[in-house]
């Protein structure tokens, strides 16, 4: 079970999710990130702050939403989740190599 | 100028999970749960998982290695084992290992592991590196007749409690049960009512168990959960329905129940209780 929570202002989106993050949600939130991107925002957050739990469904389309904003030039922010959730990140070495922050960041 | 929009949703899979069957052992630590091997039941097998967890007292980490380790293993299930569409099925089995291991099983019926290639289209190798990072021990080999086993160990993860039977089968029936219902749509309400029915199956059900393991198939409909219970001993459904007597309330499991049955076959009987989603 996942919710997820959009949030969108001027050349700014967020993405919120709460509950659980495995291939049985996985899809919807590609499709939501995908949607997103296509409009080229400055910044895209992902609030992982409600999440409960996450697995390698959940870390591989993190990485592929940060290749396509790259691409894009977006910046792609991830809020940290709980303990649970940021190791995810940390076992596989992820946590350096994607832009966290403890907090949605005020301007773009 | 701020224009602002908000949109927001719960994930409403129409897939079903289908039927979960669980059987539950005598021991502790002597449980599994067989379920078609597609994306809706990955969410039911860690739900069974932390149940065991709970029912061991592990601590939150602990659980947590648990329900990342067994949802890689699932996960692959659901994702390789059963290329041509059609949901074969997959197992979750709790073991006890040597000392005070816990062995988790996951297993499935597919088509077995690519040559020297195990756990691959996994293209970034995230989902085996997780289960090695969480758990003591990884061995993956193939199921006698096809399919993959995964077996993963825990060090020291087992304590055995000393508490009655039911006490153990509690947490995991109704952490399943209260998944399906809220796949099926219930309210809180009405969950609380699956949950008070997983309760009374777990307190009552091994005294008319016919071989002292607890076989419990779940199923959600599309605004229904469907259980059965069994194979009891003759006479065993009656007095299942009985032995969920409250003073001045009656039978719960019938109170609660939109639908009751029994049928039995040569292993013995079954009852078969149905709770609708209501309002």
């Amino acid at each position: 079970m996942l919710s997820v929570d959009i949030e969108k202002t001027n050349g700014r989106a967020r993405i919120a999710l709460s509950g659980e993050l495995d291939i049985s949600s996985a899809g919807r939130v590609e499709e939501e990130l995908a949607a997103l991107q296509a409009e080229s925002p400055q910044l895209l957050v992902l609030d992982l702050r409600k999440l409960d739990f996450m697995d390698s469904t959940g870390l591989r389309l993190i990485v592929r939403a940060d290749e396509a904003a790259r691409a894009r030039g977006t910046r792609f922010v991830i809020v940290r989740g709980p303990e649970a959730v940021q190791r995810v990140f940390e076992i596989v070495g992820l946590d350096s190599r994607l832009e966290m922050a403890d907090a949605p960041p005020e301007t773009a | 100028m701020m224009t602002a929009s908000t949109s927001s949703g719960t994930e409403q899979d129409d897939e079903t999970v289908g039927a979960v069957e669980l059987d539950l052992g005598a021991d502790v630590v002597d449980a599994a749960i067989r379920l078609p091997a597609r994306s809706s039941g990955v969410a039911v097998a860690r739900q069974f998982v932390v149940g065991m967890g709970n029912a061991l007292h592990l601590d939150v980490h602990a659980c947590e290695d648990l329900k990342l380790a067994t949802t890689e293993a699932c996960t692959n299930a659901v994702v390789h084992a059963y290329p041509n569409g059609s949901a074969g099925p997959m197992e979750v089995a709790v073991r006890p290992g040597e000392g005070d291991d816990l062995v988790v099983v996951v297993r499935d019926a597919g088509m077995g592991l690519p040559d020297g290639d195990p756990l691959n289209g996994d293209r970034h190798g995230y989902g085996l590196s997780l289960i090695e990072a969480v758990s003591d021990e990884l061995a993956l080999g193939r199921c006698d007749g096809g399919g993959t086993k995964v077996t993963m160990r825990f060090r020291h993860a087992r304590e055995t409690p000393e508490q009655p039977i039911d006490a153990i089968h509690s947490p995991v029936l109704r952490r399943v049960i209260a998944m399906m219902a809220a796949d099926a749509g219930f309210s809180m309400d009405r969950l609380s009512d699956a949950v008070l029915v997983a309760e009374t199956l777990a307190a009552h059900t091994p005294v008319f168990s016919a071989d002292s393991v607890v076989h419990v198939v779940v199923e959600d409909r599309r605004d229904a959960v469907a259980l059965r219970v069994g194979p009891l001993v003759a006479g065993g459904a009656a007095d299942l329905l009985d032995a969920s007597r409250v003073p001045a309330y009656g039978r719960v499991l019938e109170h609660l129940a939109d639908a009751i049955d029994t049928t039995s076959d040569e292993r013995g009987e079954y009852l078969h209780v149905e709770l609708r989603r209501r309002g």
